[in-house]
């Protein structure tokens, strides 16, 4: 089981904070996110491109969209911000 | 008659002393140089040192500034300076705000105004066009009140006065500025000129507020093109991923997640970059369940302000310096405490940032038996009364009053003061952002995250260039902190500076183009230098870069990027010569030996600052000596007066 922390606008609109999924890589874990925020928001217009927006950390490192995922990851999409 | 529009063509100098109103000088070659905002300040106090200047003195002036695109309409551009020298550090404080006093100063009919002297007696000032009108705040019962209560006092006395519904920019200290808390700010509406201290030299001034209105009106060179360009940035940031949906629906806050995913974010006092606790204190719960809506200061299309409830009032909330800081900081977990806290700094008037910072160091002096103070991380049950104590400097809120740097000179653990040259850091830990960690240290008003070149953005939360290796840094950090200079003189709020970047590195993270661009950055230090040595060569617009055709549009100066960043170039050096007069060496350009010694990481030995090697990259790409000094090359290069005091 992989838990998935979900944060920035994307979490804002698409209503998913968390959740527990089994993917074995990155790429199926952003096919998962987004039909959970189909699920939770049906009318959305969110798209993979959406999810893919967000910036990958397993398990305290940064990871590359093509990795692989194992039981146990902890995940947190996290996208670009600025402030000061 | 000035040849520039944008400008009021008249700079006010106010002797609180004598009540002396006189109009100081400034030309158009001067503005050409320095444009305004921090950059004039800088030069104005450069031009008047006298060489007894110290924080708490008669020769100490205050001067207030605006820039040209100010009352123009460009977006985001209300934002006016105040800088003096800094009770914190004994150099030069500049701080920036937004709120509408910057607006209102334009309306009366000045590009700034200077202070002089000291009033006899507790003071506010009244500016209606020509009229300065000193009046007792004791007698009219605004001194002793806190910001928001002598804002609403004063816009009744003149309401009553005039007879009418006044419409003023009003600049309020609190009781901390009163009472010469060394981190008391200067505030407008909600927003504060925060930093360095402000608030307590207008204590020490007497000087509780000032109001400032008329009836002129900003010069436009070409309204028809300023609006038009106006509308075409306007549209820009709101399209942008940053200032168009991030800052307005998470504001500053919205940090707070990137830096736990990438370790940059201050926990126990920089103990460590990540707090386990992070969610229940980040942007994104407070968006959830706190924030009431966003709003803005004038003129801007981004509104990052956060509002909020606390004891049933809408108030603003907290920027993610005040959520870092007052939550891992301390070890505290419960955003509602934080939201309380924020308006009561803001009511008593004091930085966030130095007062989160400063109760840190006392609970790690105390945790580590050097102070007994009986403040523990994770406590949090005192620390409302703890705000007032500070602020009417009562028991130990006396001693806090003095700031992280003088209590550990006095007990102690100045490896885990965090401060530089005097100045608290916020809330960005930079072992694993390098940049961002010479930026601390190198920075003219001390350790400012802006003011140091914000690298952080690039090396973490923005961009994801390499945050660990030294190369390039330098160079990156020069060139973003004379950009920021330049944007900040403008009046400009340096939150457009996001929308330079194209949006495409921000929501396309593993693009071949993104990816090719985080790595490529930290190898072309070279050419950066070659940039940061001869800005001039980028001479040709950018459709992305917008500041130089609004400075054409509505001021009628030629400007190209090159020649902006050639500004910022000036502005920053003649503050740093100005700092280097007050006997700044490059001893002071330092950090808490905590960030240059201790890994972050223990299993990892680079994930400390490499301070020593970065920072002489960083004097030779300034084109400073050794020992951290503009060389009389580089003061003659920007066209500055060596030898002054």
């Amino acid at each position: 089981m992989v838990t998935v922390r979900v944060f920035g606008t994307f979490r804002l609109i698409s209503g998913v904070k968390r959740l527990e999924i089994e993917p074995t890589s990155v790429q199926e874990l952003f096919e998962l996110v987004l039909e959970e925020a189909k699920r939770i928001k049906p009318d959305s217009k969110l798209t993979i491109k959406d999810v893919k927006s967000c910036m990958v950390v397993v398990n305290g490192k940064r990871v590359k969209s093509d990795a692989a995922l194992c039981d146990g990851d902890e995940v947190m999409l996290v996208p670009a911000s600025g402030g000061g | 008659m000035s040849k520039y529009s944008g400008y009021m063509d008249r700079v006010a100098k106010f002797d609180l002393t004598t009540g002396k109103l006189e109009d100081y000088p400034w030309s158009d070659k001067e503005k050409e140089l320095y444009l305004g905002g921090k950059m004039m300040a800088a030069k104005i106090l450069y031009d008047n040192l006298t060489g007894k200047e110290e924080a708490f003195s008669e020769e100490n002036m205050i001067v207030i500034s605006t820039g040209p695109l100010t009352g123009t309409g460009a977006p985001s551009s209300c934002r006016f300076n105040i800088s003096t020298i800094s009770p914190q550090t004994g150099i030069i404080a500049s701080s920036n705000c937004g709120g509408s006093f910057g607006y209102y100063l334009k309306k009366a009919g000045y590009d700034a105004l200077i202070l002089t002297g000291r009033c006899p007696e507790h003071s506010w000032l009244e500016i209606y066009n020509d009229s300065f009108v000193l009046h007792n705040a004791d007698n009219e019962d605004i001194w002793g009140k806190r910001v928001s209560e002598s804002q609403e006092q004063i816009h009744e006395i003149l309401d009553r006065d005039y007879g009418c519904r006044v419409k003023c920019g009003i600049v309020t200290i609190g009781p901390a500025g009163e009472n010469l808390v060394r981190y008391s700010g200067v505030f407008s509406q909600e927003r504060a000129a925060g930093r360095a201290g402000i608030g307590a030299v207008f204590g020490w001034k007497n000087l509780k507020a000032i109001a400032a209105a008329g009836n002129h009106k900003t010069p436009i060179h070409n309204p028809k093109k300023t609006m038009a360009w106006n509308k075409k940035w306007t549209n820009h940031l709101r399209n942008h991923p940053l200032t168009g949906d991030q800052l307005p629906r998470l504001g500053t806050a919205g940090l707070v997640s990137g830096m736990q995913a990438t370790k940059t974010l201050a926990t126990k006092n920089f103990n460590q970059g990540t707090n386990p606790e992070f969610e229940k204190v980040c942007g994104e719960t407070l968006a959830e369940d706190f924030n009431i809506t966003n709003k803005g200061c004038l003129a801007c299309p981004i509104k990052c302000t956060r509002t909020v409830n606390v004891d049933g009032k809408e108030v603003k909330g907290p920027e993610l310096e005040t959520l870092g800081l007052l939550g891992g900081g301390i070890l505290n977990s419960d955003l509602q405490s934080i939201l309380k806290w924020n308006y009561e700094l803001d009511e008593l008037g004091m930085d966030t940032i130095s007062a989160a910072s400063t109760l840190a160091y006392a609970m790690e002096a105390n945790e580590k038996g050097l102070w007994d103070n009986g403040l523990k991380f994770g406590e949090t049950e005192r620390i409302s009364s703890l705000w007032e104590d500070i602020a009417f400097r009562r028991g130990i809120g006396d001693e806090l009053a003095e700031g992280s740097k003088r209590l550990s000179e006095k007990y102690g653990g100045k490896e885990f003061a965090m401060h530089s040259k005097g100045l608290e850091l916020a809330a960005y830990e930079p072992r694993h952002s390098v940049g961002q960690g010479l930026g601390y240290a190198v920075a003219n008003r001390g350790g400012c995250h802006l003011n140091a070149g914000y690298l952080v953005f690039l090396e973490a939360l923005g961009l994801h260039i390499d945050s660990q290796t030294p190369k390039a840094k330098a160079e990156l950090t020069m060139l973003m902190q004379d950009l920021f200079e330049s944007i900040s003189a403008c009046g400009q709020c340096l939150f457009t500076g996001y929308a330079v970047f194209p949006g495409l590195v921000f929501t396309q993270p593993n693009h071949p183009l993104t990816v090719a661009l985080n790595k490529a950055i930290t190898k072309i230090g070279p050419i950066l230098s070659l940039v940061n040595k001869n800005p001039e060569i980028l001479f040709f617009p950018l459709s992305i870069f917008h500041y130089d055709r609004e400075i054409k549009y509505a001021v009628g100066m030629k400007m190209t990027l090159g020649k902006f960043i050639r500004c910022g170039e000036r502005g920053y050096t003649l503050e740093r010569y100005v700092d280097t007069l007050f006997g700044i060496t490059e001893k002071d350009d330092s950090l808490p030996a905590r960030l240059t010694n201790e890994p972050e990481d223990p299993k990892d030995e680079t994930t400390k600052v490499p301070l020593d090697k970065m920072k002489k990259a960083y004097y030779a790409v300034r084109g400073w000596s050794k020992e951290g000094v503009p060389t009389e090359a580089t003061l003659k290069k920007l066209g500055i007066k060596k030898g002054q005091q």
